[in-house]
């Protein structure tokens, strides 16, 4: 399942030309996301932004229907990796903000949250599971 | 498990899915761009990318890097493992790399290494 979502995530943007370094793929999910999230970066300084919207509706979709591997990978990967590399290159996190859909920004809130000492691990882990933080873990 | 105990022997290999890497566990003083507490400070270009990636500037959580969130239970363990294969593949791929570099990135490798055996910052 997360190469389907993976697949659909990257190949709107390997349409418009761009592809992910070989050895990512051969290495994992995480590698291939963190990749992505360079090129994003690199495209929101100066655009285009035409792809932007397909990238991150399927963000939006496999945060809904993805199970807790994907959801982890999306969140602690891709999303994590956005605001990493764009607090690094003083790009405001807030210029994202137009494209996250209300799954996407709760997912990007949670990690500023987890970041800034207002999430806890358990509750880390009961929102990629999808579960109240409250509730017990799956494992 | 990461168990990098080695008795009597500073120099040992990491072996990750593509790569071997040969590891010196000195203590991770005196290096030029490298300070366990803090966020690296980077001349190449391509290894500024990777640090943009695994570190996070103004993080309450030890210094950003996603070996603290790893130490903390953030669930960054695949994260971090693939960063390990892809840090030691980096150095593999570079042997022309500055000595700076390379440092650089080996401090990175053992930084992830120490956080996903349980273990606090490398070095003294």
């Amino acid at each position: 399942m997360i190469d389907e979502a993976l697949t659909e995530i990257v190949d709107v943007v390997r349409r418009d030309g761009w592809s992910h370094p070989a050895a990512a793929e051969e290495t994992g999910p995480y590698s291939v996301l963190a990749s992505l999230a360079l090129h994003l970066v690199d495209l929101s300084a100066a655009g285009p932004f035409a792809l932007f919207p397909a990238v991150f509706g399927a963000l939006e979709r496999w945060l809904a229907r993805g199970d807790a591997a994907i959801r982890n990978v999306l969140i602690v990967g891709l999303i994590e990796d956005l605001q990493n590399i764009s607090l690094n290159r003083g790009i405001a996190l807030d210029s994202w903000e137009e494209w996250l859909g209300t799954r996407s920004r709760d997912a990007w809130d949670v990690v500023m949250g987890m970041w800034a000492g207002r999430v806890t691990p358990d509750a880390l882990k009961a929102y990629v599971e999808g579960r109240p933080a409250d509730a017990e873990p799956t494992t | 498990m990461w168990d990098l105990t080695v008795a009597n022997d500073h120099d040992f290999c990491v072996v990750t899915v593509n790569t071997a890497v040969l590891v010196h566990d000195c203590p991770l003083t005196g290096g030029p761009d490298w300070d366990p507490v803090k966020p690296p400070r980077i001349q190449n270009p391509e290894l500024q990318s990777i640090a943009d990636q695994l570190y996070r500037p103004g993080a309450s959580i030890g210094n950003g890097g996603t070996g603290d969130a790893i130490r903390a239970g953030f669930g960054h363990i695949i994260k971090g493992s693939e960063w390990i294969t892809n840090l030691g593949s980096w150095i593999a791929d570079n042997p022309g790399a500055s000595p700076s570099g390379i440092y650089t990135t080996q401090s990175m490798l053992q930084e992830l290494i120490s956080a996903m055996a349980g273990e606090g910052y490398p070095g003294p």
